[in-house]
């Protein structure tokens, strides 16, 4: 063993996205981004180090701001801090279901340093669920340019589109007049990480039929996935008609939640169905 | 009323104070433990070359480097300082490095290179007991059995209308204070330690820390408050071995502090236990057997596990009066970190289990839960649950009485349920003694002085751990005396210049203080006074605030009075106050409450809310009302932590739970925002042993409050802590317990 201390890592402020890029070109698998650094904290007391070095996003204050599109869609820099998007007058307006989600992430510490990208890049972050069900995009600087996608595309993949891109914004497209569902399960009722998340989002015809619906379940270690077998199966069904029993064993069995020492497959998946079915039964 | 303000309050609430761990002195270094990775192994060697190499490293020190004894334990010091030959559990510690910074420390502690030899690991009583299993400790695996035997219990149980058998399961639970264990160990010039070490016995540290340097106690001061938390946590000896060998080492300051993650793994814990009960009623009621057996956890080493096994014994039959009991209690070594000293002390555990027979009793028999147990409750002239006489007072009924009221008041509120909502509401009673117990050691003492500077100084070895003891000396003595607390200056915790007060544990703080002032207020203002009569020629003098009086004029002010003449003091030892019946570990002085509980569960979810947590507690006078509800609320948030939260999970006597991440203790919205404390102050007129302390009462009967509160809401009785969801949910889920009418067309159904 060598007898030495470890090395110091040493942090790079760059001011642009071009400069960010060209550092993580120069070190590479040496160099990590960091934004508001809360989850890579906890990480290290967790006994991963920190790397040898650190490319912080924190002066590009122009990847922290919110704003309505030309197109109605709510466009959110992936700096803005958490707490300043469950604050935020325009998300307050339109997704009342985020800011929901939002208050549940961590400690009102952890909101004021960490930031939505950062949760998103999580992969398992509890802003994921919510804006899976809203259909949200993502935007990347990449090395070929701005590159955009679909959340879902995203989370399903589970590749970074190429190394060294830097996500700079979150796009959730404008739908006022659909029911927006969230809930997360922890083992407390706070500043706890989730055991179930779940969340919904259904567009529902005056005659009751279920125009549009996109459902989704996480927690713990599982990627929140978008249920898209149970959602085509409520698709065009008037809510009425819909067999609950059939749709909870359905449910259990797309959301193939894990489970771990704290709480079991067979409960998170329970839960998912129990939350998921009562909500929609709630829109009678 | 007295709703004094804490001396200590402003400094703590404001982050003002200065705790130990917050320390510095000149030319300090900083240690660290290095700690077995293995929970049972044999060492094969240890080499601290390497470590030695790395600059700035100081000293390094292993078991070859203690020059008197090298163990610990309050009772039995059969826990290594550093451990030579077997490690027993994830927590031993094989070596301690001293170094120039905090990560000079923890590299040294990972260039240690100690090879081991793994052993079967006993990682659980049942594995320890098991005839194949190696020993652990030269007599076995068995560090104590005890046991209480009246009646006889076979032929009892022959005349039992119904009979309820039943294993509870309680968890491993964690003190998290927080403050974790550390501090500043210092050598001074003329060859003596001090130790500025957080400790709720400053002259048991002492005598410890003797034993293992081989130096004279007068040679070691302890300086030990204020410290932030120990609920027991922080009686056995933590880091302070290590520091004071590295300081010796190095002739320098030497500060450790652990980390959370250092702390979880080498802290003691309250004891996991496996309780069997079986208990039965006579066609009135009326309980006529019970009969115990006791498996408690007590992991690596001794500690206080023994005195807890028998205070767990004690009150297996709690505050009922029941001819025929028997009772069994066997406290067992494994290799699963170490049990110990935890507010409560083994009452929690048998109480969980004693509730949930009565509420089972009661549900098999048709009997109203309250019913039940108004006809078997102690009255005011029985014996104490050992046989030996106690301490008489009418606190099992009144506390019980004022519970029961609640409880119908609550049950019959009509509540509105939410949508996949139900309401329970429960309720407990018990008895919790106070003090070490009959046979034990258990002396107090206090001293008060006035100083040359005209202060009445008023000090004891008791320690500030949160608890509020300042608040209760403050109280107490100005009451005593009739000065203001701006006559008083309040000394405790410094071995160097504080008199032998004994433990601060087993709520015995407040009633010693009590029972001192009682014994000092005499002989001290006689001296006081005869003094202000020489010097004023007056007679019909009393103290009064800011010094002498006389006739409601103010005479003379203290000052005055201690100025240019020798010190008056007066100073006394006694012993705590026991049973005249020579029953070992019998207790006299007990508390009682009775706890009401509403609980919300979420059928959906299986999750469990506490929405209204009231307990009425009879501890005789209250000395300072903020001190009593803040301890009756703390505690009781502490023990719903312990029903519905925590548990430090072990696998293979490694740690599952390693940090606050996962082992959960409740926040703030976990707290029933319905919180109340009811204090039934009266005594028998004849009863002069004052102010019981309440530091643990209101951790006793919180979990078997909502155990039954969940009966009444589910219909599901629960065996096991804490409780988990998943298990309420599979019930909702058999029962088909739903919200009228909701789940029809439910899948959730």
């Amino acid at each position: 063993m060598d007898v030495s201390m470890p090395v110091q890592t040493v942090v790079w402020r760059p001011g642009t996205l071009e400069e960010a890029r060209s550092l993580k070109r120069e070190y590479n698998e040496e160099a990590r981004f960091i934004a508001g650094g809360t989850l890579m904290q906890m990480q290290r007391e967790q006994g991963i180090p920190f790397p040898p070095y650190l490319i912080s996003l924190e002066k590009m204050r122009e990847l922290s701001d919110i704003e309505e599109t030309v197109d109605g869609a709510v466009r959110i820099g992936a700096l803005t801090d958490l707490e300043t998007c469950r604050t935020h007058p325009l998300l307050k307006k339109r997704c009342p279901a985020l800011q929901e989600a939002i208050g549940t992430i961590s400690s009102p510490a952890v909101r004021n340093r960490g930031t939505i990208g950062g949760n998103i890049l999580y992969g398992v972050g509890d802003v994921i669920p919510i804006l899976l069900a809203m259909n949200a995009r993502l935007s990347w600087f990449s090395e070929d340019g701005i590159r955009s996608e679909s959340l879902s595309d995203y989370v399903t993949d589970s590749v970074m589109p190429l190394s060294g891109a830097i996500l700079t914004d979150v796009t959730i497209p404008s739908q006022s007049e659909a029911h927006c569902f969230f809930r997360k399960i922890g083992r407390r009722e706070t500043f706890i990480a989730s055991v179930v998340t779940v969340a919904m989002q259904a567009m529902v015809s005056d005659q009751g039929f279920i125009q549009s619906i996109r459902l989704v379940a996480g927690g713990g270690v599982n990627t929140p996935r978008r249920l898209v077998k149970c959602e085509e199966w409520l698709s065009g069904k008037r809510l009425s008609d819909v067999q609950l029993t059939e749709l909870s064993v359905m449910i259990k069995e797309e959301s193939a939640l894990i489970g771990d020492a704290f709480a079991s497959a067979e409960y998170r998946r329970t839960v998912a169905a129990h939350l998921l079915v009562a909500e929609l039964q709630s829109l009678q | 009323m007295k709703r004094n303000r804490r001396p200590d309050g402003k400094e703590k609430v404001t982050g003002a104070l200065k705790y130990l761990t917050d320390l510095s002195f000149p030319n300090m270094l900083y240690g660290k433990i290095a700690r077995s990775p293995f929970p049972h192994a044999r060492i094969l060697s240890i080499s601290t070359e390497k470590a030695r190499q790395l600059p700035g490293v100081q000293a390094i020190v292993t078991h070859e480097d203690i020059p008197g004894l090298n163990g610990f334990g309050i009772v039995t010091p059969d826990q290594p300082v550093l451990c030579k030959d077997i490690v027993r559990y994830v927590g031993d510690a094989v070596a301690a490095v001293a170094a120039d910074s905090i990560d000079i420390a923890k590299r040294a502690i990972e260039l240690i290179d100690v090879q081991y030899e793994p052993l079967p690991v006993l990682d659980s009583t049942e594995k320890a007991l098991d005839p194949s299993a190696p020993f652990l400790h030269p007599d076995g695996n068995v560090l104590h059995r005890a046991g209480f035997q009246k009646g006889d219990i076979e032929e009892a149980f022959s005349k039992c209308r119904a009979v309820i058998e039943e294993t509870y399961h309680v968890p491993r639970q964690l003190h998290a204070y927080m403050e974790t264990e550390g501090g500043v160990i210092v050598p001074e010039k003329n060859g003596t330690l001090t130790v500025y070490v957080g400790t709720q016995h400053g002259f048991k540290d002492r005598f410890q820390l003797a034993r293992i340097l081989g130096m004279p106690e007068s040679d070691i001061r302890i300086v030990s408050s204020p410290m932030g938390g120990s609920f027991g946590g922080k009686d056995e000896l933590n880091i302070q071995p290590y520091g004071a060998l590295l300081a010796l080492a190095t002739g320098r300051p030497v500060k450790i502090h652990q980390t959370r993650q250092e702390s979880m793994r080498s802290s003691i814990k309250r004891h996991p236990m496996a309780i069997t009960m079986k208990t039965g009623v006579d066609e009135a009621g009326k309980l006529i057997a019970h009969q115990t057996v006791i498996v408690a956890d007590t992991g690596a080493y001794s500690t206080l596990g023994p005195a807890i096994l028998d205070f767990a014994v004690e009150h297996a039959a709690g505050p009922y009066i029941i001819p025929a009991v028997h009772t069994q209690g066997i406290s067992v070594f494994t290799n699963n970190g170490v049990s110990g000293e935890f507010r409560g002390f083994g009452g929690n555990q048998i109480t969980f289990a004693l509730e949930g027979q009565i509420d089972r009793l009661a549900a098999a028999i048709g009997m109203d839960g309250l019913e039940i147990r108004r006809l078997n409750l102690r009255r005011e002239q029985d014996a104490g649950p050992l046989g030996q006489r106690i301490a008489e007072t009418n606190g099992a009924l009144d506390v019980f009485e004022s519970a029961a009221a609640l409880y119908r008041e609550k049950k019959s509120a009509s509540l509105q349920e939410r949508p996949w909502k139900k309401i329970g509401t429960g309720m407990a009673v018990t008895m919790h003694g106070g003090g070490l117990g009959f046979g034990r050691m258990d002396p107090a003492g206090g001293r008060l002085t006035l100083k040359g500077n005209g202060k009445i100084e008023i000090s004891f070895g008791f320690e500030e751990a949160g608890q509020g003891i300042l608040a209760v000396i403050e109280t107490i003595t100005t009451e005593q005396l009739g000065c203001a607390k701006e006559d008083l200056s309040i000394v405790i915790g410094d071995t160097a210049v504080v008199p032998s007060s004994g433990s601060t544990t087993a709520s015995r703080g407040t009633s010693m203080v009590w029972h001192s002032l009682q014994r000092l207020k005499k002989p001290f203002i006689a001296q006081l006074l005869k003094r202000a009569s020489l010097l004023t020629g007056k007679e019909r003098l009393s103290l009064g605030e800011g010094g002498i009086w006389s006739d409601g004029e103010f005479l003379l002010s203290y000052k005055d009075l201690a100025c240019g003449q020798a010190e008056i003091v007066a100073e006394t030892e006694f012993d705590f106050p026991v049973s005249p019946d020579p029953i070992d570990s019998a207790h006299f002085l007990y508390t009682y409450s009775g706890v009401v509980v509403q609980v919300e569960a979420d059928l959906l979810t299986g999750k469990i809310k506490v929405t209204d947590l009231h307990q009425t507690v009879s501890a005789g006078p209250m000395v300072n009302e903020m001190g009593f509800v803040g301890q009756i609320e703390g505690g009781g948030v502490m023990a719903l932590g312990y029903t519905l939260l925590e548990d430090v999970v072990m696998k293979d006597s490694q740690y599952v739970t390693e940090n606050l991440d996962t082992y959960l203790i409740p926040g703030i919205m976990d707290v029933p925002f319905q919180l109340s404390v009811e204090p039934i102050e009266a005594l028998p007129e004849q009863d002069h042993f004052g102010p019981r302390g309440v530091g643990e009462i209101g951790t006793v009967a919180v979990a078997p409050a909502i155990a039954s509160a969940i009966y009444d809401a589910l219909g599901l009785q629960v065996n096991q802590l804490p409780v988990h969801p998943e298990t309420v949910l599979k019930s909702i889920e058999e029962r088909g317990v739903f919200h009228g009418g909701q789940s029809s067309n439910s899948g959730a159904s």
